[in-house]
C-alpha cells in the first residue's frame, strides 16, 4: 500500500506551550488510521495543521505525494482532503439537503458568470440522495439542520465531508455525544466509506469504535507520539496502558 | 413556473403599468426614489445579507458612481451610457482596492476599513474642491439621453423615461439576486455567513466568494448613484454621509437579510416610514438607528423572516407536528 499522508516532525507551538511536539505519522491508502490520546495530547492541533486550519510551528506535511504544509483548507479540499470537527459543525439555517449541496461545491459546475447569463447544470441528485441514504439522513432532507437531533447532526457532518468528494477523509471525534447504539453504528459507516476506496483518519476516544474499525492506530501523549500498532498491539503496548489507566495499573 | 417567479413578474408588470395611470410627477418621483433605495438595498444584500460582512461604507461606492458621473459628463460630455458604465466601474474597482486587503483577514477588519473608506472618501468630496468643488456640490449633471445615430438623441426630460431605467436596473438587480441565490455561487456565500471553516474545509475559496460578493454591490451601488447624479441634475458630498450607508443597513436588515424581497420591504419601508410618522428630518438618524436596534433584538432575520416563521408554524400545525 502506499502512503496518502504523511506528517515529519509536525509541531505546534502555543506560546510556552508545545502541543504537538515533533510528531511523524503516516496514513496509508485506503486504511483506517486512528488517532488516539487522553485529553489535551493534540489530536485535535494535529488535525488542524494536517488540514490547513494551523500553520505547523515547524515540520512539513505530505499528502498525495506533495507537500501541503501551510495551504489553505480550500485548496486542500481541492487535493482530496475534507474533515469533520470536534465541535459540531453544520450549516445550521441550511436544510440537511442544502448542507449536502455545499458540501458538493467543488463537484457542482456552476460558474458565477454562466450562472447570470445563461442555463447552469442543474445538481446531482442522485449524488445527494447517495449520501443521504449513506448516512441513513434520507428522511429528513428538508429539515433545518439546527432542528435535528444531536446524533443526526453528527452524522450530518460526516455527510457534508463526503460530499466533498475526498480520498482522504478526518473524523475529530465522530461519536462525541452520541448514544452507545449510535455509535456502534458508525463501525458500519465507517466501514462503507473504507469500501468506497476513501482513507480515514479517525481521532476518537471510544475505544469499542476504535479498536472495531482501525487497521493502525497512532497515540499521542502530551504532544508526543508514544506508540503505533495494529488495534491489538496497542492494547497491550503497557505505556499506553499506563497513560489510559494511570500509573501501577498497568498489571490490573 | 414557480410562485416566486410568478409573483416577480406579476409587481414588475404592475409596476411598469403605474406610468400609465399616474400622471402627477411627484408620484413618480416617489417611485424613482423607492427605486433607487431597492437597488442600494439589494446591493448591499450582498455582502451584508448573504455573506455576512459587516460592510459600512456603502454610501461611499453609490457617491463614487454619482462623481464619477457628474465629473464625466460636465468636464468631459461624455454620453450618459458611458458615465453610468464608468460610475458602475470605478466604483467596483474601489471595491476592490477596499476589499482586496481586508476580506482575507478574520474579525473586524473589514468593518473597519469600510467604515474609514466612507469618512475619508467625504473628507475628500468635501474639501477638493477643484474636481468636486466641495461642499456646495456639483449642480448641473446633464440628464440622461440616448443617442440616435441618425438624429438627435431622446434626451430624458420628464420622470417618465427615468422611472423605466430605474425599473430596469431593479429588474437587473433582483435577477442577479434570483440566479445567485438558486446556484453555487448563492450557496457559497450564505455558508460563509453560516460557518465559514466548515465552508473552506469543502473547498470554497471564502476570500475569492467575499470579494464576488462585495464587487457585485459596490458595483451596482456605483450604477444606481451615477444614475441618481442625472436624475437630480445634482451630487454633492450628501450623497456619501453614513446617514446613507445607515438607511442601507436599516433596509436589509429589517426587511431581512439575505433575501431577495427582505431588502424591497425594507427599502420600502425606509422610504416611506419617515413620511408617514412626519419624522423631521434631523431626527431621522436617531429613527432609524432606533428601529434597526429594534430589528436585531426582536426580529433579526427581518419582516420576511418574521412572515416565514408564522407561514412555517402554520404549516408545521397542518401537518400535525411540530417539526
Ligand atoms: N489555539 C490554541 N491556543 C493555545 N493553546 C491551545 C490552542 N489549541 C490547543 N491548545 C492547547 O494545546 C493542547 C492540545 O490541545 P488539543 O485540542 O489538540 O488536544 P486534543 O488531543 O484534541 O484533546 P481532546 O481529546 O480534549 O479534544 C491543549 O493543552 C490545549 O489547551
Ligand atoms: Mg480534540
Amino acid at each position: 500500500m502506499a502512503t496518502l499522508l504523511s506528517t515529519t516532525d509536525l509541531t505546534a507551538q502555543f506560546g510556552g506551550l508545545t502541543a504537538v511536539d515533533r510528531v511523524n505519522l503516516t496514513v496509508e491508502e485506503g486504511s483506517v488510521t486512528g488517532l488516539i490520546g487522553p485529553n489535551g495530547a493534540g489530536k485535535t492541533t494535529a488535525f488542524n495543521m494536517i488540514s490547513g486550519f494551523l500553520t505547523p510551528t515547524s515540520g512539513s506535511v505530505n499528502f498525495a505525494g506533495r507537500e501541503i504544509t501551510g495551504h489553505a483548507p480550500h485548496r486542500l479540499a481541492k487535493l482530496g482532503m475534507s474533515r469533520t470537527f470536534q465541535h459540531t459543525s453544520i450549516f445550521a439555517n441550511l436544510t440537511v439537503r442544502e448542507n449536502i449541496l455545499v458540501g458538493m461545491h467543488l463537484k457542482i459546475d456552476q460558474p458565477f458568470f454562466r450562472t447570470l447569463t445563461g442555463r447552469i447544470k442543474p445538481v446531482d441528485e442522485d449524488a445527494v440522495r447517495e449520501i443521504l441514504n449513506l448516512l441513513e439522513l434520507a428522511d429528513r432532507a428538508k429539515i433545518q439542520a439546527g432542528s435535528l437531533p444531536y446524533g443526526d447532526q453528527r452524522k450530518l457532518e460526516i455527510a457534508i465531508a463526503l460530499a466533498v468528494g475526498p480520498r482522504l477523509l478526518l473524523l475529530d471525534e465522530p461519536a462525541a455525544g452520541m448514544n452507545p447504539e449510535e455509535a456502534m453504528r458508525l463501525v458500519g459507516v465507517i466501514r462503507m466509506i473504507q469500501k468506497r476506496d476513501i482513507t480515514v483518519l479517525l481521532v476518537e476516544h471510544n475505544m469499542r469504535l476504535v479498536m472495531g474499525v482501525c487497521d493502525r492506530i497512532h497515540v499521542l501523549e502530551h504532544g508526543r507520539k508514544i506508540a503505533e500498532g495494529t488495534p491489538a498491539e496497542i492494547a497491550a503496548n503497557p505505556r499506553v496502558i499506563e497513560v489510559y489507566l494511570g500509573k501501577g495499573q498497568a498489571n490490573a | 413556473m414557480t410562485r416566486q417567479t410568478l409573483t416577480g413578474i406579476l409587481l414588475f408588470g404592475l409596476a411598469a403599468a403605474v406610468p400609465a395611470f399616474v400622471a402627477n410627477p411627484f408620484y413618480l418621483h416617489t417611485g424613482i426614489a423607492l427605486m433607487v433605495n431597492i437597488v442600494l438595498a439589494l446591493s448591499l444584500n450582498f455582502i451584508l445579507g448573504y455573506v455576512g460582512e459587516k460592510s459600512l461604507g456603502h454610501a461611499a461606492f453609490y457617491g463614487i458612481g454619482g462623481y464619477t458621473a457628474a465629473i464625466l459628463a460636465i468636464n468631459y460630455a461624455l454620453p450618459a451610457w458611458l458615465t453610468l458604465i464608468a460610475g458602475a466601474f470605478v466604483s467596483g474597482l474601489f471595491g476592490l482596492i477596499v476589499g482586496y486587503p481586508s476580506l482575507r483577514l478574520r474579525g473586524p477588519y473589514f468593518a473597519i476599513a469600510t467604515l474609514g473608506f466612507g469618512a475619508i472618501l467625504q473628507l475628500i468630496a468635501t474639501n477638493w474642491v477643484a474636481v468636486t468643488k466641495g461642499p456646495m456640490g456639483m449642480p448641473g449633471v446633464p440628464p440622461i439621453s440616448l443617442p440616435n445615430p441618425f438624429g438627435a438623441g431622446f434626451v430624458f426630460s420628464t420622470e417618465r423615461p427615468y422611472y423605466y431605467l430605474a425599473l430596469i436596473f431593479v429588474a437587473l438587480t433582483c435577477w442577479i439576486t434570483y440566479r445567485l441565490a438558486n446556484s453555487r455561487t448563492g450557496r457559497a456565500f450564505v455558508a460563509i455567513h453560516e460557518n465559514v471553516d466548515l465552508a473552506e474545509s469543502v473547498g470554497i475559496d471564502t476570500f475569492n466568494f467575499k470579494m464576488i460578493a462585495f464587487l457585485l454591490g459596490t458595483v451596482l451601488a456605483g450604477l444606481i448613484g451615477a444614475f441618481n447624479a442625472h436624475y437630480t441634475n445634482f451630487i454633492s458630498p450628501k450623497a456619501l454621509e453614513p446617514y446613507l450607508t445607515l438607511n442601507a443597513v436599516t433596509m436589509v436588515i429589517i426587511g431581512g437579510e439575505g433575501t431577495l424581497a427582505g431588502p424591497i420591504v425594507g427599502a420600502v419601508l425606509v422610504t416611506f416610514l419617515p413620511e408617514v410618522l412626519r419624522v423631521a428630518e434631523q431626527y431621522r438618524m436617531v429613527f432609524f438607528g432606533l428601529i434597526l436596534l429594534i430589528s436585531i433584538i426582536y426580529a433579526p432575520s427581518g419582516i420576511v423572516g418574521l412572515v416565514r416563521n408564522i407561514a412555517g408554524r402554520r404549516e408545521a400545525a397542518r401537518h400535525g407536528n411540530a417539526a
